[in-house]
């Protein structure tokens, strides 16, 4: 049987009619078309007559489907769907046609406009004949909502929704709610007190049993669907718990760090630790911190440099060597040899100099050496399972440092005659004086931590002996202590020392044999410690031979340096060929000059022999320092796993190896590293043995805080007070020849303590623990960790607020350049009682009440060329109000206003104004600004007078620049977590600016605010409650209807290649590994056809847009 | 590094001291001139006023003049010369009627790819600090200026593309190499009254005025500008200004290349330090620059 369409075209009152014939083509239709049953027009076809029209032809007619052609379907498909199911007809039997946007509205020529509608609608009656009825799902609404922003609209927002008995999550990013209300004084038109209306809305807020109030905390990703949504949010820790802190506030007087306060606008400092007022909420003091700080981040054992060096700079040396303890048990060691990455990226180093981080160090160790007291942490208790360590080097002796506090028996095995592995055969004395090692070390065994040396594991004492003698865990650390061969002819000759073997006997005090002429071969730290020692030892020519150049070298420039001063000399783009001797003995050398050729795989340039360039030069020595390799002949027993440089295969994050209980760290599995990751390897290996033992398996490994911005910000150079770097004190290298006695002499107490003050505290709280200590209710942990929260809501409220433009972008104007020149959010706090001035307007140059105030309009606003082109539409109200406050506090005082227009409104905005005028007295001048300078000393602003058509100068006390609103810094990280788009300026986008300001085109989430756009307080309160409304009828209806017009996989069709999964932006599609096919998740689906455009193979179709509909309407649009 | 060297005439006549200077520093940063050869008036006043297609044509002359000598960059100190002649190489590189008349008059095509620099830019960016400041052989230590840039070198921005068209710095970094201590003020860019000296010389005097006042104010040692007309202005009006304001001004207006010259060793004759009205000399010489 033929089907019946129904065909209603609106005249949208002259919106359509205006450009298009409409009664024409209805008749036209009717007329030509057969399959068109009736074909009618109206003056408003979404009028109820209209609707009725349609209604009353399908019941009467029998219509089968339905085309409407009007305005946009934005607007109104919604109603004539639900006409046509009113009538019962499946509501996806109908089509709509747009001729209004599509055509009218932008058709100059009206007969050519009358063509095209009605080519477009002839469109829609071919398509509507191939749709099919389609039902959607219901699901149920998840009756939670979330509400992102915590000023006044959201804290609106959240109370509606609250009250109505529904849970809350209010997410903020402050440390604090109330937003920018909180910060203002006086409101317009009434000059009520902004903290009298907002506080007790905040401490509802607080106290609401339905609203859980998140701050420090920003939306990361949103999934899910209305009603249905799953929202991550990042949540940095307040550091004070909410529920033990009295607000005493003892903790901000022992705080050593300040800063401009973002709450007070740079009015006033802050300690990181604080409460932006007595009445916040919450209500407790809470610390911010802007993230881990460049030097610990740099540091290999994630050592608190900025927590100790601010300690050092209060000179509290004892609470700065415990924090290093934390990490570092060898403070007088590392502060010798560590290579100190915190210095290379220490941010001072972008002012002046980086701190001199390392000789603090050093002097915190030696100053508690000095003392004669060691000073550990408590030893948790005492426990049963015994721990061996095999190796006496740093990972060993570290691991057993802190095996020891948490109460475990440690024995360590050292084959060497002298405990401290390397650092006690490896480093020379003139770097790290065997005193001070034996100190440190003799510091572990006060501990009860046993050290057996002479003892050589696989031989004296195997894996199973100890085994029976109880140990239940072993940490192997047997360190690199086989030289690397040169492997060319004569390395077996008397005289060819290998390097690790002369640095062990100048330690042990063995003869080496040492010449006079004397060559080291490499260009690694032994080799410069075996060319230094060499030379200390007598030898009268010391040549170091490096086949690359100085540039290429893998030793320090310190060190490279000394060498020099000592008289080392170098011999770059060098190789040895061969040695030559007589009598087995080493007489010389010959040696080839070498090119830099195309990078290797380490990125260095490849060295290459130049032939023919062979000289041969006489030596008494030559020393290979080119490398080491780890002994493991007395390993073989335990059968660990190795890889192809032999070096022990252990777990990156637990240190453990093939074998259960069995631990292993240090240069032994990492290869030639650095003495501080050897200690951190042996802090790992302990956390991860002490797990092994006390949970008999491996904890999860530690989140890592989120490393801070490196870039160095303007604030921070601020900071810096203008103390220069202390330079180390060092023997003369006269004194130096012949001995080994230290050549660094080490800090003063007040040189420590003067780079303590230098440290810039860029991460703001330096977590040195100052408060933690002094807090009575022991309120304050510093170990809280930021986390990844993800929250289950059925509707999102983004209230996310505004920001204040920037006025430094006039540079005429002087802001930051002259105190006295502030923005009108400064002058907010100047009057505001619980401000910097507790409430006194004084100018923040001198702390004088001023007699005259410029108020600047329109800065950032309506300027286009240097600002917004938008009008913030608040600031004329501001400066009113802000005259107007002035006058009363100081009735001599003159206000003037320089304005483009004066825009009030608003109720009671516009009588407000004319009192500053005709009350007040205030100037208004209608002029823009062109400069305010300063001249003898005053500031003069120069501005024009439009209506006058002239010049002015005014003298000035004080300047207020009415700034401007603009979006959120952030507003791109919301936009892009909550998938909702944003205008030009940065303002989130309503679904329709009459009919649906707080809707966004993703149902179930809604704007409140100046996130919409620029507004005043009532505005955003009506915007928050509008929102509640919205969410509140969706929780109430409780369920929703999911469209069914989604995507589906033609599962014969799918080849399986995946092209779509990573295509959906609603991470709706995924590959099932079981039917090797992409499955679709209805629920998640939008139906926005990506996917479907994209799969090669046309695998997937979108409902309600299939191919033979859309190929239908293009042949009814082309050719009727 | 050779360039090509546009003067002016106002180079040749009562600005002899800032051609003369700048030659010579120009000289001891192993940087050749070739002075364009044959070249005629730059366009400014009054052809600008009266005649723009006279006005950009005698310009493009003198840029036909300089791309004929086949060198990369072109430097002018005057900073009229200098707009003029950016000018008009940017409206007949954007606008193609302009082109075509002027190519007409000119009776040939300009290339357009001529470097126009004005001194102080070449001697901040093309030249660079770190090479001015290995030529200061007696740093200026104790000297305390205000720099004085004028309109005429910074604005508009659009064309002239100086560093800062409110606070240009470029200058100021110049001299403070030299180890000028330079001061900040307001006054960087204020008009001085310019070429209105003969035609309306009350305002001339009461631009420049408030110049002046304010570097007595801030006691100043010297103004130091970079061109030529405030020079004079600033330089000429001071015994009227003071009348006005019952004080005696003597604030030594000297050009940033004469400080440059003192700081790469150069004698004070050389560089005519005592061709100015307000004679520089005796504070030099109580500093002990000269």
């Amino acid at each position: 049987m033929k089907k019946k369409v129904g065909v209603y075209i609106c005249q949208c009152g002259t919106n359509i009619a205006g450009k298009v014939d409409v009664e024409k083509i209805a008749k036209e239709l009717g007329e030509e078309r057969d399959d068109v049953t009736v074909c009618r027009y109206y003056k408003y076809m979404c009028s109820e007559p209209g609707q009725k029209l349609i209604r009353d032809d399908i019941a009467e007619l029998g219509l089968d489907y339905v085309v409407e052609a009007s305005c946009s379907p934005k607007m109104h498909e919604p109603t004539f769907r639900n006409a046509v199911s009113a009538a019962g007809m499946n509501p996806y039997m109908f089509e709509m046609v747009n001729i209004r946007e599509h055509c009218s509205w932008v058709s100059e020529n009206k007969e050519e406009a009358t063509q095209k509608a009605k080519d477009l609608v002839q469109g829609g009656i071919k398509r509507v004949q191939h749709h099919t009825p389609l039902v959607g799902s219901k699901k149920p609404v998840n009756p939670t909502a979330m509400v992102v922003g915590g000023g006044i609209a959201g804290i609106t927002a959240s109370l509606k929704i609250a009250n109505a008995g529904y849970k809350v999550y209010l997410v903020e990013k402050d440390e604090i709610i109330g937003g920018r209300m909180a910060q203002f004084d006086k409101t317009f038109p009434t000059l009520d007190c902004a903290g009298c209306t907002l506080t007790p809305k905040t401490s509802e807020v607080g106290r609401h049993p339905n609203i859980e109030i998140l701050t420090m905390s920003q939306v990361k990703e949103m999934s899910g669907f209305v009603g249905n949504f799953k929202v991550k949010v990042f949540q940095k820790p307040r550091y004070v718990s909410l529920d033990k802190c009295t607000g005493c506030g003892d903790c901000q007087q022992v705080c050593p760090i300040s800063f401009k306060s973002e709450f007070e606008l740079g009015l006033a400092t802050r300690h990181p630790i604080s409460r932006a007022f007595p009445q916040a909420i919450p209500n407790t003091f809470s610390i911010l911190r802007a993230g881990k700080p460049p030097c610990e981040d740099a540091c290999p054992a994630g050592v608190n440099v900025c927590g100790y060096m601010n300690l050092a700079g209060l000179g509290k040396f004892d609470e700065a060597l415990a924090l290093v303890r934390e990490r570092m048990p060898f403070a007088a060691v590392c502060g010798r040899i560590c290579f100190h990455p915190c210095e290379t990226v220490c941010k001072r180093g972008k002012i002046d100099a980086p701190l001199s981080i390392c000789y603090t160090k050093r002097y915190l160790g030696d100053y508690e050496l000095e003392k004669g007291e060691f000073k550990h942490p408590p030893i948790e208790k005492e426990r049963e399972e015994k721990v061996a360590i095999i190796g006496s080097g740093p990972a060993g002796l570290a691991a057993g440092y802190y095996l020891r506090l948490k109460g475990y028996p440690v024995t360590v095995f050292e084959k060497l005659p002298v405990a401290g592995g390397m650092l006690a055969v490896g480093i020379p004395d003139y770097r790290l004086p065997r005193d001070i090692l034996a100190d440190e070390i003799n510091n572990l065994t006060g501990m009860g931590i046993e050290i057996k040396t002479g003892v050589t594991f696989g031989k004296d004492v195997t894996f199973d002996s100890l085994k029976q003698e109880g140990y239940q865990s072993f940490f192997i650390a047997t360190g690199l202590h086989k030289n690397t061969s040169l492997r060319i002819e004569g390395e077996d000759l008397e005289g060819v020392i290998p390097g690790t073997d002369l640095l062990r006997k100048a330690s042990l005090d063995e003869p080496v044999g040492m010449g006079k002429k004397v060559v080291i071969v490499g260009g690694g730290n032994v080799a410069i410690d075996c060319a230094r020692s060499a030379w200390r030892l007598g030898a009268e020519e010391v040549t170091v031979l490096y086949r690359r150049t100085r540039d290429e070298m893998p030793a320090w420039d310190i060190e490279v340096e000394e060498a020099e001063q000592e008289g080392v000399k170098f011999h770059f783009l060098a190789a040895p060929v061969r040695l030559m001797g007589e009598n087995g003995k080493l007489c010389s050398m010959e040696v080839i000059n070498m090119e830099l050729g195309e990078p290797d795989a380490s990125g260095r340039r490849r060295p290459v022999p130049i032939e023919g360039s062979q000289t041969i030069i006489e030596v008494d020595n030559v020393i290979p320092a080119i490398g080491q390799a780890p002994d493991t002949k007395n390993l073989e027993e335990i059968a660990l796993k190795t890889n192809k440089w032999g070096m022990i295969v252990a777990d990156e994050h637990t240190l453990a190896t093939s074998r259960s209980g069995v631990f292993s760290g240090g240069d032994c599995t990492l290869g030639a590293a650095s003495f501080v990751e050897a200690v951190a390897q042996g802090r790992r290996a302990a956390q991860s043995i002490h797990s092994y033992l006390a949970y008999g398996g491996l904890k999860t490994v530690e989140t890592k805080e989120t490393p801070m911005d490196k870039e160095l910000t303007e604030e921070e150079r601020l900071r810096a007070k203008p103390i220069s770097r202390q330079e180390m004190p060092r023997l003369s290298s006269a004194k130096r020849k012949g001995n080994f006695q230290e050549v660094d002499l080490g800090f003063s107490a007040e040189m420590a303590k003067a780079e303590g003050q230098r440290c810039l505290s860029c991460s703001l709280c330096s977590q040195c623990g100052e408060c933690e200590r002094n807090c009575g209710p022991q309120a304050i942990n510093l170990n809280e960790k930021e986390r990844m929260r993800e929250l289950e809501v059925g509707a999102i409220i983004v209230a996310t607020g505004i920001d204040i433009f920037d006025a430094s972008k006039y540079t005429e104007y002087g802001y930051g350049k002259y105190p006295d020149v502030i923005t009108n959010l400064q002058f907010e706090r100047l009057c505001n009682a619980s401000g910097p001035t507790g409430g006194k307007v004084v100018r923040p140059s001198n702390g004088k009440v001023p007699q005259s105030i410029v108020f600047v309009q329109c800065v950032g606003s309506r300027d286009p060329a240097k600002g917004n082109a938008y009008c913030s539409k608040v600031c004329c109200m501001i400066s009113a109000k802000q005259l107007s406050i002035f006058k009363h506090h100081n009735p001599e005082g003159q206000a003037y206003v320089f304005y483009i227009d004066n825009r009030a409104g608003g109720k009671g905005y516009e009588e407000f104004l004319r009192r500053t005028i005709e009350e007040d007295g205030a100037q208004y001048i209608r002029g823009r600004v062109a400069k305010i300078y300063q001249e003898a000393g005053k500031l003069v602003v120069r501005g024009e007078n439009s209506l006058v058509g002239g010049i002015v100068e005014i003298e000035a006390d004080m300047v207020v620049l009415a700034t401007g609103l603009t979006s959120q810094k952030n507003v791109a990280t919301v936009a892009r977590a909550l998938n909702l788009s944003t205008d030009k300026d940065g303002f989130f986008i309503e679904v329709h600016p009459k009919l649906g300001p707080v809707e966004t085109s993703l149902s179930g989430i809604f704007l409140a605010g100046g996130a919409q756009g620029p507004k005043d307080i009532p505005e955003s309160v009506a915007q928050g409650g509008a929102t509640g409304a919205e969410v509140l009828a969706l929780f109430s209806i409780g369920e929703v209807e999911v469209e069914p017009t989604v995507a589906g996989v033609e599962e014969k069709l799918c080849t399986g290649c995946k092209t779509c999964v990573g295509l959906c932006p609603y991470n709706a599609i995924s590959f099932s590994e079981e039917s090797k096919l992409a499955m679709i998740n209805e629920a998640l689906c939008q139906g926005c056809g990506t996917c479907a455009a994209a799969c090669p193979v046309a695998a997937i179709r979108v409902q309600h847009y299939t191919p033979d509909q859309i190929y239908a309407q293009i042949e009814g649009i082309l050719c009727g | 590094m050779k360039v090509s060297y546009y003067p002016g005439c106002s180079l040749e006549g009562t600005a002899k001291p800032f051609d003369k200077s700048t030659r010579k520093i120009l000289g001891a940063l192993d940087v050749a001139i070739e002075e364009i050869p044959d070249w005629s008036c730059c366009g400014s006043s009054p052809a600008l006023k009266m005649d723009r297609m006279l006005s950009t044509s005698l310009a493009a002359h003198n840029l036909a003049l300089a791309e004929d000598q086949h060198l990369e960059n072109l430097v002018i100190p005057c900073p009229f010369c200098f707009r003029r002649l950016l000018s008009a190489q940017e409206e007949i590189d954007t606008d193609q009627n302009v082109k075509q008349r002027v190519t007409k008059v000119i009776e040939r095509e300009l290339s357009g790819d001529i470097h126009v620099h004005n001194l102080v830019g070449f001697l901040r960016y093309t030249i660079g600090l770190d090479t001015i400041a290995a030529k200061v052989k007696k740093p200026l230590k104790g000297l305390r200026i205000v720099p004085y840039y004028g309109c005429y070198l910074v604005k508009p921005s659009g064309i002239t593309h100086f560093d800062n068209p409110e606070q240009p710095v470029s200058m100021d970094e110049l001299l403070e190499v030299l180890g000028v201590e330079v001061m900040d003020w307001d006054f960087k860019t204020e008009c001085c009254g310019a070429g209105l000296s003969v035609s309306k010389t009350e305002t001339v005097c009461e631009l420049s005025s408030r110049v002046i006042r304010e570097a007595g104010w801030k006691q100043a040692d010297a103004i130091v500008v970079a061109c030529q007309l405030c020079q004079a202005n600033l330089d000429m009006r001071q015994d009227e200004i003071g009348k006005k304001d019952g004080k005696k001004y003597k604030i030594p207006v000297i050009y940033f290349t004469q400080l440059l010259g003192l700081a790469f060793g150069m004698p004070a004759k050389e560089l005519k330090l005592s061709h100015h009205l307000v004679n520089p000399m005796p504070m030099l010489t109580k500093k002990g620059f000269v």
